[in-house]
């Protein structure tokens, strides 16, 4: 295989040979004209020769271009940064959560005079006792506003449903007591405080 | 009042690790980075330009081919081989300029890296990052977290900024790390690849300009041999010969190509005439001539031509080397970076400090 050197010398010295005959007046035109023919037909074919060896380079310009990216993920990536970025995110998380959760029981506690209580849902089992860790900012804000809205007294009537009154009133009754020993949101309040702990 | 002693201590021992640290830090060759960040400014534009350039040349020998085949249509032929891979080719066309383009910003991008790295940008946003969390933590909504969040912010300070002259130094080691994993990449493969498109750019910018060259030096030739054939006809006159004579000096000064072969071949008026030039005759000599002069210019001019692409191309590598040359220099002051350890009796100092810090605080948590 001819090497690029080898190839732009053949090229060369072909090209100065046809090129020759183009002007010698001696030649005739139809050698003139075949000479000329060849002459370009060469060129064209030394262009394409050469541009076909840059568009094999074109390959190993990308693999270069994914080895670069390669050292530049390597060192570009700020692991204990983005550590430190998700616990914020966490916290925020945490404090929006609570925050959601205090500031209606602080609310009804000013309205009412009494500290707000919890109202059994429709079909519910069991009033929830506490916001659950994963729970959205919908499901702290739900219970929080009914307190809100309602009197302390009257949401276990509501809540026992038309089918069976008997239960509801029981229902209503239990969690009368229940919410005149421990005031609900102020206990679970207490509860979340990590107040005490390593102080 | 048991803070205030201990938050003394928390700052002696900050300062006293910062000082440690700095002292056996790795330092940033900073000279041979600026010297090499600027050498690749100036190469890739120049690179860039010589990329776009070929782009052009390649649009130029498609329209070239268009035309040749326009004047001179082949005749189907039956029975072609079928080649994926050139059908492949076909449907899904690579922009080779495009890719070159790539290549010299993934490269730019390298260089950002190594500057941040070297400005010690990972330990600002690690700064950042902690007092977003100091933020966070203080504007927790209960009262008791925000509390204990400002108690220990006092206590995470010297740490605070132990962490961020060690992410400093991480930033910098990191910097040399990444000098000596990028820097043989580029010299050894990027610069090489260029060098090599270079040869090839020069061989597709000549081959069209032996095309056009040709042609033009087939008329001045064409132009040259009426001229010859009209001074044939008539006796010898004293302007004919000056007329010969500048046309052959202008198609001597042409470059001769391989093998001595003439670009326009000279005039030979071997026999004369016996007739008296006419005025007319002297006056068609007189516009042969001067069109062989503008034609003989204007082959000259199109090996100026590719003269002046050369001097590009030659230009464009000696940045190449000095890309090289720069690259490598920063590559060693990189390696020869490497950082002093602190003394033993400084660390235990501080590890000392750092303790009774840390005792104080537990103390008052208990309390």
């Amino acid at each position: 295989m001819l090497t690029n050197e080898q190839t732009d010398a053949s090229y060369q010295q072909a090209f100065a040979a046809l090129h020759s005959v183009v002007i010698d007046p001696a030649a005739t035109p139809e050698q003139q004209s075949l000479a000329r023919e060849k002459r370009d037909l060469l060129t064209l074919e030394y262009i394409g020769h050469a541009i076909a060896n840059i568009e094999e380079r074109t390959r190993q310009f990308r693999k270069f271009i994914g080895e670069m990216k390669a050292v530049i993920a390597e060192f570009g990536s700020g692991s204990t940064i983005a550590g430190i970025r998700r616990l914020q995110e966490i916290v925020d998380a945490a404090g929006e959560l609570v925050g959601a959760a205090l500031a209606p029981a602080a609310a009804a506690k000013t309205v009412t005079g009494k500290p707000a209580r919890q109202a059994p849902k429709r079909g519910a089992e069991k009033p929830p006792k506490r916001v659950p860790k994963k729970a959205g900012k919908k499901a702290a804000k739900g219970p929080a506003k009914k307190l809100a809205k309602k009197p302390a007294k009257k949401p276990a009537k509501k809540a026992a449903g038309k089918l069976s009154k008997k239960p509801a009133r029981r229902a209503a009754k239990k969690s009368a007591r229940k919410a005149a020993t421990t005031p609900a949101p102020k206990a679970r309040a207490k509860r979340a405080r990590p107040a005490k702990r390593g102080r | 009042m048991a803070a205030r002693p201990a938050s003394r201590r928390g700052a002696a021992a900050a300062c006293l690790v910062a000082a440690i640290v700095a002292a056996g830090c790795t330092t940033i060759p900073g000279k041979e980075f600026a010297s090499y960040k600027d050498t690749f400014a100036k190469a890739r534009s120049a690179g860039e330009t010589v990329v776009l350039d070929y782009g052009v040349a390649v649009s130029q020998f498609e329209e070239i081919k268009a035309r040749r085949a326009a004047a001179k249509p082949e005749q189907k032929r039956r029975g072609a081989p079928f080649d994926p891979a050139t059908e492949a080719k076909k449907s899904a066309p690579v922009d080779h300029v495009l890719v070159r383009m790539q290549a010299w910003d993934v490269v730019a991008r390298y260089n950002d890296l190594l500057t941040a790295l070297a400005e010690g940008k990972p330990a600002e946003d690690l700064a950042a990052a902690v007092d977003g969390l100091s933020a966070s933590l203080n504007n927790f909504p209960l009262k008791a977290v925000a509390a204990s969040a400002a108690d220990v912010s006092g206590y995470l300070a010297p740490l605070k900024a132990l962490a961020l002259e060690a992410a400093r130094e991480h930033s910098r080691r990191q910097f040399v790390e990444a000098v000596g994993k990028g820097a043989p990449l580029i010299n050894d493969k990027f610069i090489v690849l260029l060098r090599e498109d270079a040869a090839d750019f020069y061989r597709v910018r000549a081959g069209l300009n032996d095309l056009e060259i040709s042609a033009l030096a087939e008329s001045a030739n064409a132009t040259g041999v009426r001229l010859g054939e009209l001074a044939a006809s008539f006796q010898a006159s004293r302007e004919v010969e000056a007329a010969i004579a500048a046309f052959n000096a202008e198609a001597d000064r042409l470059p001769h190509l391989a093998g001595g072969v003439r670009l326009v071949a000279p005039l030979k008026v071997s026999a004369r005439g016996t007739a008296v030039s006419t005025p007319e005759a002297r006056a068609q000599i007189a516009t042969l001539s001067q069109d062989g002069k503008a034609q003989l210019a204007r082959v000259a001019a199109k090996d100026d031509e590719l003269n002046a692409y050369r001097q590009v191309l030659i230009a464009y590598l000696a940045l190449l080397n000095e890309l090289e040359r720069s690259l490598r220099n920063l590559q060693v002051a990189a390696e020869q970076a490497q950082p002093a350890s602190p003394s033993t009796m400084e660390l235990e100092r501080a590890v000392i400090l750092l303790r009774e810090a840390y005792m104080a605080y537990q103390d008052k948590g208990k309390g």
